[in-house]
């Protein structure tokens, strides 16, 4: 290798490893992550009360000019549209003088204004829901060293439509935006107008989709393991939870119904569960269940498995009641040629966290203020298991689109 | 710049590169697995009878086996001699068991002029795959000899007291015993407790109360003797009732009687105890005031699969109707077991019957009336 | 008159077997009572209500009937009461009658059923185009609120002690001009869950009435006769109820008599009649239980108003 060869590769390398590095000094979620969300519950939740920071943004309601400042209320009810939360809206501004609310980014402890680089995303999106009012006029977008912003009435919004409808904002498309040099990555402005909308979802995205990854870990000490196990000493137990757990993490939006959904992959809807090598006959029913952290936690939430009786048979926790049947956490396994059609083996979708077997319970009752990592534990009944047996499974973790 | 250093971060960054330009997979899959090892030998703990009651007549042994880690079925073979003739054996299975395992497995009940018995105990254990092997006490060639007595006598002690123990051979429930203090008697003592046979008609006792069912007679001798100190005496009143409540009384003469004050009942292992301060012959009475309300469930309210209703202190020859608050019956039940008679909410079919308030009717055949009450029967 | 009485041919399956558990359905009423609870096909009073409800739309009157009853009395321990309430309002013919009901069975301390009905019903005939000469055809829906409630022991607490639930009733009554009535009631169309623990559904109950009404029965000649006959069905099993009743002196006492499988009833009424059409009714009925021993029988009270 010639002497000129050398240089250039080291420069490559250099300039490589220093491009990861300058990325990595805004130290902040906003360079890893393929969907960067300013107000979403599935991902990593963001900031949301007025003056509180979050990973280096600040969220500021302000107005100007006679006006009065904009009303934004986080409300949690069933008519989110994704999670169980949304903003709730109220802008009253009768005189030509601005006021709006936004996102800017910021530094140090004493969160000093800065600018940051969000070329890497291609999108702003959001969902906005219509009320009362003409929020056409609204104008949405970004600030550089001005504000860069389009109306909604251009982002495809019918006012008269009180339904949730998504706004994408191509970030390169806003007029003379420089997305290098950021202040506020999501600015809503308004003047001279009264309406009152829902706003849900606001979120960032690369062009190029992002990850799903399950990490298996050991319950004892969440080290980094490779296949789930229990003691033998289960045998002719009932419902024992197995010594790992599965750490979910999803960085990818496919689109806005995803799921991810668990079951074994034993190619018999009969085998769900642990099946014996030499006999697959004798089968050990499996169960899973999805926690925000990790169990047993403070609230009571343990990882001992009860069962009723007739007519549910359901599975619960020993910690907590019986009589509540929607309160049920803990699923029978399925496995993946039952062809499930339902929510039945959804373990993470778009509505939340499958907290419990009912309609209405999908866990995610706070805006967390890390990233989402939920965690799936299993349980197995070896009350009929037989001594001088192997059984297996193959667990799988699957994310679809619908 | 080294060769090898250049040629080691240039892979380094293709490596790199392809980290970060590798497809996320959109599934993850994970093995489980457990192994349970097979068979591996297991124990048995049993201690031996010796004794057993010529009046009770049941042997009934009591023992563990301990598996170890292995879910087994296995079958428990009393294997006995009576009088030395052939042997016969009484057989109690389990199904698929893990750990360990209590058993209680008896002989027939053996008459007063039985002379011996001796017995085994065998334990068949079988794994998943069919091999068996087997367990036995006191070993696979010997057997345990047990007399068959009425009695059993203990020296008490002036100064350390001491025990007199009667054991019926029912391991299952307690024995029969007297514990004496120190300073009971002036000088040592030997005290025998000696079961004696039923009188055939129930003797009434002093006090005008009506006759009731004597079920156990013992005797403490030497008779007349008054106790420097009271003892604590235990009877064991047998399995041939299932009444709950009951009375001890004193005589000296079995004629003259009169009632222990103070009686303790425990149900669980069939005896009644009291403090006592003299010898004398001791019998047990099913209490003969049983009111209206001793025969009545206690928990008038049952959830399905919870519990069960108990009548109490019935016995062959009473029965419980049930009736829906229409009048119509929809059970009757005949018989029961040593608490009683239960209903669990199943109608005559076996299905479970509607959640609802119901009217029972219980016949004592002894009483001549029915008792009836209601009872509330949910899910 | 055309012969519609094929109807009447459709319904014969006489199997008598069982039918019971919660909310039951027999009780309701001290006339109905007296008639051994064969009342779905003559339903032509303020009892209607829970037998079947589409009855109503033929009051003339309003009426409101109040009743009380032991159960089972001479049986120490046995406590139980049956009570029910009924109120019909007929607004007009054009706009039907509306109707309120409320019947209860308890055991003070132990347990008790409470329904609550709201009821519509019109008679159909002018829909219908059918001559009312010829056959009278009402009909109606009930709305039922049930609720029971139970003392729960301590080792039970975690359980709450009162378990509700909506469901609700149709009916259908033909009345035909020669005194042939036919009349169809379908109770807790919805079978409404109403367990604590478990579900515990109250089945669907569907009851096929008839009945025959004449002023004075030929051959006999026992006057304002009628003999009804119920044929229920729950959770497939069939039961099977039968009633009599006549009107002696000038139509002013009432003598009635029925039963069922586990009981024979007899009843008795009185009816005092005042200016302006005012009526007051007293009626008392005795069921005798054919099952359970000892028991002086079960007594019901009631009393009825009826006024314009």
């Amino acid at each position: 290798m010639n002497k000129k060869t050398k240089i250039i590769l080291s420069a490559v390398v250099y300039l490589f490893m220093l491009a990861v590095v300058a990325d990595n000094s805004f130290a902040d979620n906003l360079a890893d992550k393929y969907v960067y969300s300013l107000f979403n519950e599935n991902f990593n939740g963001a900031t949301q009360e007025a003056g509180t920071v979050y990973d280096n943004i600040k969220y500021n309601v302000w107005n100007g000019g006679g006006n009065s400042r904009p009303a934004v209320d986080i409300v949690a009810d069933s008519t989110a549209k994704e999670g169980n939360k949304y903003y709730s809206c109220s802008i009253s501004s009768t005189t030509n003088g601005w006021s709006g609310f936004c996102y800017t980014f910021v530094t140090g402890s004493s969160n000093v204004e800065t600018r940051r680089d969000i070329s890497a995303f291609s999108t702003l999106e959001f969902y906005i829901r219509p009320k009362t009012g003409d929020v056409s006029n609204i104008q949405v977008g970004v600030t550089d060293s001005a504000d860069r912003t389009v109306s909604l009435s251009s982002l495809g919004v019918n006012n008269s439509s009180h339904t949730w409808q998504k706004c994408t904002i191509n970030l390169t498309g806003l007029p003379s935006v420089n997305l290098i040099n950021i202040k506020n990555t999501f600015l809503f402005i308004t003047s001279n107008l009264t309406a009152t909308f829902d706003l849900d979802s606001i979120v960032l995205k690369r062009s190029s989709s992002g990850s799903f990854d399950a990490a298996l870990k050991n319950i004892s000490d969440s080290s980094s393991t490779t296949k789930i196990t229990w003691d033998e000493t289960v045998l002719g137990s009932s419902w024992t939870a197995a010594n790992q757990y599965i750490e979910l993490s999803l960085d990818k939006f496919e689109s806005d119904t995803w799921k991810i959904k668990i079951y074994t992959n034993n190619g018999s809807a009969s085998k769900n569960g642990l099946v014996a090598v030499t006999d697959e006959t004798k089968i050990i029913p499996m169960c899973w269940r999805i926690s925000k952290n990790t169990l047993p936690n403070s609230d009571g939430d343990t990882l001992q498995i009860a069962q009723s009786g007739a007519p549910n048979y359901a599975l619960y926790d020993k910690g907590k009641s019986a009589t509540d049947p929607s309160y049920y956490p803990w699923f029978y396994m399925v496995d993946f040629a039952e062809h499930e059609s339902g929510d039945y083996d959804v373990a993470w979708s778009y509505k939340g966290f499958h907290a419990a077997k009912d309609e209405n319970y999908w866990g995610m009752m706070d805006m967390s203020k890390e990233g989402i990592y939920p965690k799936v534990y299993l349980g197995a009944d070896f009350t009929n298991a037989l001594g001088g047996l192997t059984y297996r499974a193959n667990v799988k973790l699957e994310l679809f689109n619908e | 710049m080294n060769n090898k250093i250049i040629c080691l971060l240039s892979s380094l960054v293709i490596v790199i590169f392809a980290a970060v330009f590798s497809y996320a997979a959109d599934y993850k899959v994970f093995s489980a697995e457990i192994v349970f090892s097979s068979v591996t030998p297991a124990s048995i703990t049993h201690s031996a009878i010796t004794t057993v009651s010529s009046i009770n007549g049941i042997l009934k042994a009591k023992a563990y086996v301990d598996f170890g880690s292995n879910n087994l079925s296995a079958v428990a073979d009393l294997r006995y001699y009576v009088n030395g003739q052939s042997l016969n054996i009484s057989t109690v299975s389990k199904g698929a068991i893990n750990h360990r395992t209590e058993f209680y497995i008896a002989t027939p009940k053996l008459n007063s002029s039985d002379t011996s018995v001796s017995y085994q105990l065998k334990i068949t254990l079988q794994d998943s795959s069919g091999s068996t092997s087997y367990l036995y006490w006191p070993s696979s060639s010997t057997y345990q000899s047990v007399n068959i007595v009425n009695s059993s006598s203990n020296v008490v002690t002036a100064s350390g007291g001491g025990t007199v123990k009667f054991e019926s051979g029912n391991q299952q429930y307690g024995d029969t015993e007297i514990v004496f203090s120190s300073g009971t008697f002036a000088t040592d003592q030997t005290i025998t407790i000696t079961e004696l046979t039923l009188p055939s008609m129930s003797p009434s006792y002093s006090g005008g109360v009506s006759t009731s069912q004597m079920v156990a007679l013992y005797s403490v001798t030497p008779l007349g003797i008054t106790l420097g100190a009271p003892a604590r005496a235990t009877f064991y009143y047998g399995t041939e009732t299932s009444a709950t409540r009951f009375e001890l009384m004193r005589s000296d003469d079995q004629i003259t009687w009169e009632k222990v004050s103070n009686v303790t009942t425990d149900l669980t292992n069939k005896t009644v105890s009291a403090d006592i301060t003299k010898t004398g012959y001791y019998a047990i009475y099913v209490s003969g005031s049983l009111s209206d309300n001793d025969y009545r469930p206690a928990k008038r309210v049952v959830v399905q699969g919870r519990d069960v209703f108990k009548f109490n202190n019935l016995s062959d020859g009473d029965s419980v109707k049930i009736y829906n608050v229409n009048g119509k019956r929809i059970r009757e039940i005949k018989s029961g077991d040593a608490e009683g008679f239960k209903w669990d909410g199943r109608r005559d079919s076996g299905s479970y019957a509607e959640s609802g308030t119901y009217i029972y009717q219980i016949k004592v055949k002894d009483k001549g009336k029915l008792i009836s009450g209601t009872i509330a029967f949910v899910k | 008159m055309k012969k519609i009485i094929i109807i009447t041919a459709v319904i014969m399956t006489m199997v008598i077997i069982k039918a019971e558990g919660a909310f039951v359905d027999t009780y309701w009423g001290v006339r109905a009572l007296g008639m051994g609870g064969a009342f779905t096909a003559v339903a032509n009073d303020s009892n209607a209500p829970l037998y079947n409800i589409a009855g109503t739309a033929n009051a003339t009157q309003q009426e409101v009937t109040l009743m009380g009853s032991r159960l089972f009395t001479g049986l120490e321990g046995v406590e139980i009461g049956a009570n029910y309430f009924g109120y019909i309002h007929p607004m007009s013919e054009e706009y039907g009658t509306i109707s309120f009901a409320w019947s209860s069975i308890s055991t003070p301390g132990l347990r008790r059923e409470d329904t609550f009905n709201a009821g519509y019903a019109r008679y159909l005939n002018d829909v219908m185009m059918i001559d009312r000469e010829v056959v009278n055809i009402s009909a109606g829906v009930n709305i039922k609120y049930l609720t029971q409630e139970v003392k729960f022991d301590e080792e039970d607490s975690d359980l709450a002690n009162t378990k509700g639930a909506f469901t609700g009733d149709i009916g259908l009554l033909a009345q035909f001009n020669n005194g042939i009535s036919v009349g169809y009631s379908s109770k807790y169309i919805t079978s409404p869950d109403i367990g604590f623990v478990y579900e515990d559904k109250v089945s669907n109950v569907n009851v096929i009435g008839l009945s025959y009404y004449n002023e004075q029965l030929p051959v006999l000649k026992i006057p304002y006769f009628t003999i009804a006959m119920d044929i229920l069905m729950r959770d497939g099993e069939t039961s099977t109820r039968i009633g009599l009743e006549t009107y002696v002196i000038e139509g002013k006492l009432a003598i009635r008599a029925g039963g069922r499988e586990e009981a024979f009833d007899l009843g008795f009424g009185y009816e005092f009649t005042f200016a302006n059409n005012t009526k007051l009714i007293i009626d008392y009925a005795l069921e005798l239980p054919m099952e359970v021993e000892e028991t002086m029988g079960s007594h019901f009270v009631g009393l009825s108003f009826r006024f314009d």
